[in-house]
């Protein structure tokens, strides 16, 4: 096993672009497209809170059920992907998930996206797990 | 400050796994190539489904309302890899799990609570798994 120390990977045609070699030897990913730009687990209940993140600067009420993720380092546009599940619920236990949960981004900015949670009517859920990936800016 | 400046990444006893440290106590690994998805896009299915920004992703076929197949420009190495969906504000997404293949897998997005299928203006998805 060899054993590579260095705090900071770039590209040397491309800074943004590194290739990786794939689990089946046959393809190439590219490392900075595969990773996630930025992640959150937070709560709605009491109070919206994050209980771990990464690259968010702050999450913001809009109003019951509606929350503003905000970026630290902002994407390059706001045609990035994402998943965002949500409970609707302000219960924990596993059973509270059902299909009749809805849950969706209601915008995108380079700078932050909006979450709805929606189970009829929008509602404060004690789980909320998003990310997105895309370009960083 | 150090930096490595290459191109391509490749395990040296196995070309296709690095591990890096990455755990809070600064002693565990985990692996890049299992650690990155493969593949990603957003797309407006009231645009004629145009992909917005994607990666890895050859194109998104019109399989009815609500209904869409993602087209992956390389291979997954099986279809045992896992998606994630979501959808518009209201909306909720899901995999179609009897079309998952190496070259491709379906998504549906369902409109809030009553669950009918609907096209998404912000349609989402991703996949993380072995690339072939």
């Amino acid at each position: 096993m060899a054993t590579l120390k260095t705090n900071t990977l770039t590209g040397t045609s491309t800074a943004g672009s590194i290739a990786v070699t794939g689990e089946g030897n046959s393809t190439t990913t590219n490392l900075q497209q595969g990773l996630c730009k930025c992640w959150v687990n937070y709560t709605c209940i009491s109070t919206t809170a994050e209980r771990d993140s990464f690259n968010v600067s702050s999450l913001t009420d809009i109003t019951t059920g509606q929350t503003t993720v905000n970026i630290n380092n902002n994407m390059a546009n706001d045609d990035y992907s994402g998943y965002y599940y949500t409970n609707t619920d302000s219960n924990t236990a596993y059973t509270n998930f059902a299909n009749t949960h809805a849950g969706g981004f209601g915008s995108f900015e380079t700078g932050l996206f909006k979450h709805n949670s929606y189970s009829s009517t929008d509602v404060d859920a004690f789980q909320n797990l998003s990310g997105i990936f895309g370009d960083l800016a | 400050m150090s930096t490595l400046r290459t191109n391509a990444l490749e395990g040296v006893d196995a070309k296709n796994s690095i591990t890096i440290v990455a755990g809070a106590g600064n002693v565990n690994t985990t692996n890049v190539q299992q650690g990155l998805v493969k593949q990603w896009k957003q797309f407006d299915a009231g645009d004629s489904n145009a992909i917005r920004d994607s990666f890895n992703t050859a194109s998104i076929t019109d399989e009815g309302t609500g209904e869409f197949m993602v087209v992956l420009t390389s291979n997954m190495a099986n279809s045992s890899y896992c998606v994630h969906v979501t959808g518009s504000t209201n909306m909720s997404g899901c995999i179609d799990s009897d079309t998952v293949a190496t070259s491709q897998y379906g998504t549906e997005y369902d409109e809030d609570s009553n669950g009918n299928p609907a096209d998404p203006n912000n349609g989402m998805s991703s996949a993380s798994g072995d690339l072939a």
